[in-house]
């Protein structure tokens, strides 16, 4: 028994000992791991980008795009994100929407800036995308729903069908309640960084909360979107209500620009 | 050292308890990635060579327990690569590591596999290090006399 019990633990040593050793080594770094998963998800993001121009025109103006940065620049510096790292693309189109897609770009379209009331709300929502993205919520959900092999076909030959179903994932669909939730308290750290008041976002929620109205509250339990006056609520709820240092992001012609963008139809 | 060291197996002994590896062999490279295939292979073999003499018994209880704890570490494995795929587990040095491991010792078990497979037919007696005495133990065979 004792001979058994023995060479059981040297066995477990030897194990652990290999595996310590080979865990130690940056395989991610010599293998170049994380740079072809970018360079995939960067060509996918792509292939997507330039599906959505097809059926929707990008707003790419100057004037926007500075603005667009600037808040973007905000957010991301406050919390140590490379603002190069990320592209916002605003999009034509009356649905009130916004998404993460591939290659870390987040689409927004006209119809949700028309929606705010105030650019910390557009903050919350940019914040909570970003979550998306920095949690890798985007590609593991592609992953979950399309496969490996089906995302691999993609960015080779760039399948048009596939391109139209990635889109239709992650413009029309929610991620999971769990990742949904993670994003939120995601974003409200990143605003409160940034000195931007989160609040905003739990409006935007409130505001989407009142479009969905109609939606049976039963349903909620079923759907993987959480219902937006629960979120607005939790929001709230996480919110550090001694922190008042906020201040302004953008100046209030700034701001004008984006809402008469959106409004303008152009 | 086992009582078996010093037996003579007849024949068709041999056979049976060879048998016992090769079938864990076959069942790996069916099964996989699955870890459980080499596994269940190797019970339904013992379980079908329990009323067998001494020297069978052993071997394929041996064959049995060393598969049984390749399918715990292989079970981590597997559950590990699942969670990445499906789950919110990202791909890491460390489970790069786990992979390399578990590899590593699946194929070292493989090699004495087919060592023991193939002495075990020639009538010799194989016995792994912490899998042979342990079977001694299931077995009861250490330290008694060998009456067959």
């Amino acid at each position: 028994m004792k001979k058994v019990f023995f060479q059981f633990l040297v066995l477990v040593i030897l194990f652990l000992t290999l595996f310590g050793g080979l865990s130690s080594i940056d395989f991610m770094k010599y293998w170049h791991l994380q740079s072809i998963n970018r360079r995939t998800e960067d060509k996918i993001g792509q292939l997507v980008i330039d599906g959505i121009k097809k059926s929707n025109k990008e707003i790419n103006n100057d004037s926007v795009q500075v603005v667009l940065n600037t808040i973007k620049s905000r957010i991301c510096i406050a919390n140590s994100i490379s603002p190069a790292d990320i592209a916002i693309h605003l999009v034509r189109s009356d649905e009130v929407n916004a998404f993460a897609i591939p290659g870390h770009h987040i689409i927004i379209y006209t119809g949700l800036i028309d929606r705010c009331d105030s650019v910390s709300e557009l903050c919350g929502v940019i914040g909570h995308e970003m979550g998306h993205i920095q949690l890798n919520h985007v590609m593991k959900r592609l992953l979950n729903e399309l496969g490996i092999g089906l995302l691999a076909a993609v960015a080779s030959n760039g399948n048009s069908a596939v391109i139209g179903q990635i889109i239709k994932i992650l413009s029309s669909t929610a991620f999971a309640r769990k990742q949904e939730s993670e994003a939120d308290k995601i974003s409200v750290r990143y605003l409160e960084q940034a000195h931007i008041n989160p609040k905003g976002f739990a409006n935007i929620m409130l505001k989407l909360a009142d479009m969905h109205a109609g939606i049976p509250k039963e349903m909620e339990w079923i759907s993987t979107h959480p219902d937006s006056k629960k979120r607005a609520d939790t929001i709230l709820s996480i919110i550090h209500a001694d922190q008042s240092n906020y201040t302004p992001v953008l100046t209030g012609s700034e701001w004008l620009v984006l809402k008469n963008t959106a409004n303008s139809g152009y | 050292m086992s009582i078996l060291a010093e037996y003579a197996s007849n024949d068709m002994e041999r056979e049976k308890a060879s048998n016992g590896y090769l079938m864990s062999l076959l069942a790996v490279m069916v099964g996989l990635p699955l870890p459980i295939v080499n596994l269940l292979a190797s019970v339904i073999f013992y379980f079908s060579n329990r009323k067998s003499t001494l020297f069978v018994r052993w071997h394929c209880t041996q064959t049995l327990v060393s598969q049984l704890t390749l399918l715990i570490v292989n079970a981590i494995g597997f559950s590990w690569t699942m969670s990445i795929i499906f789950g919110d587990n990202m791909l890491s040095n460390e489970y790069i590591g786990y992979v390399i491991t578990i590899f590593t010792f699946n194929v070292i078990e493989f090699i004495f596999t087919i060592n023991a497979a193939i002495k075990v037919r020639k009538g010799q007696h194989v016995e792994w290090w912490f899998w042979g005495p342990l079977t001694d133990l299931i077995c009861r065979t250490s330290g008694q006399k060998t009456k067959e």
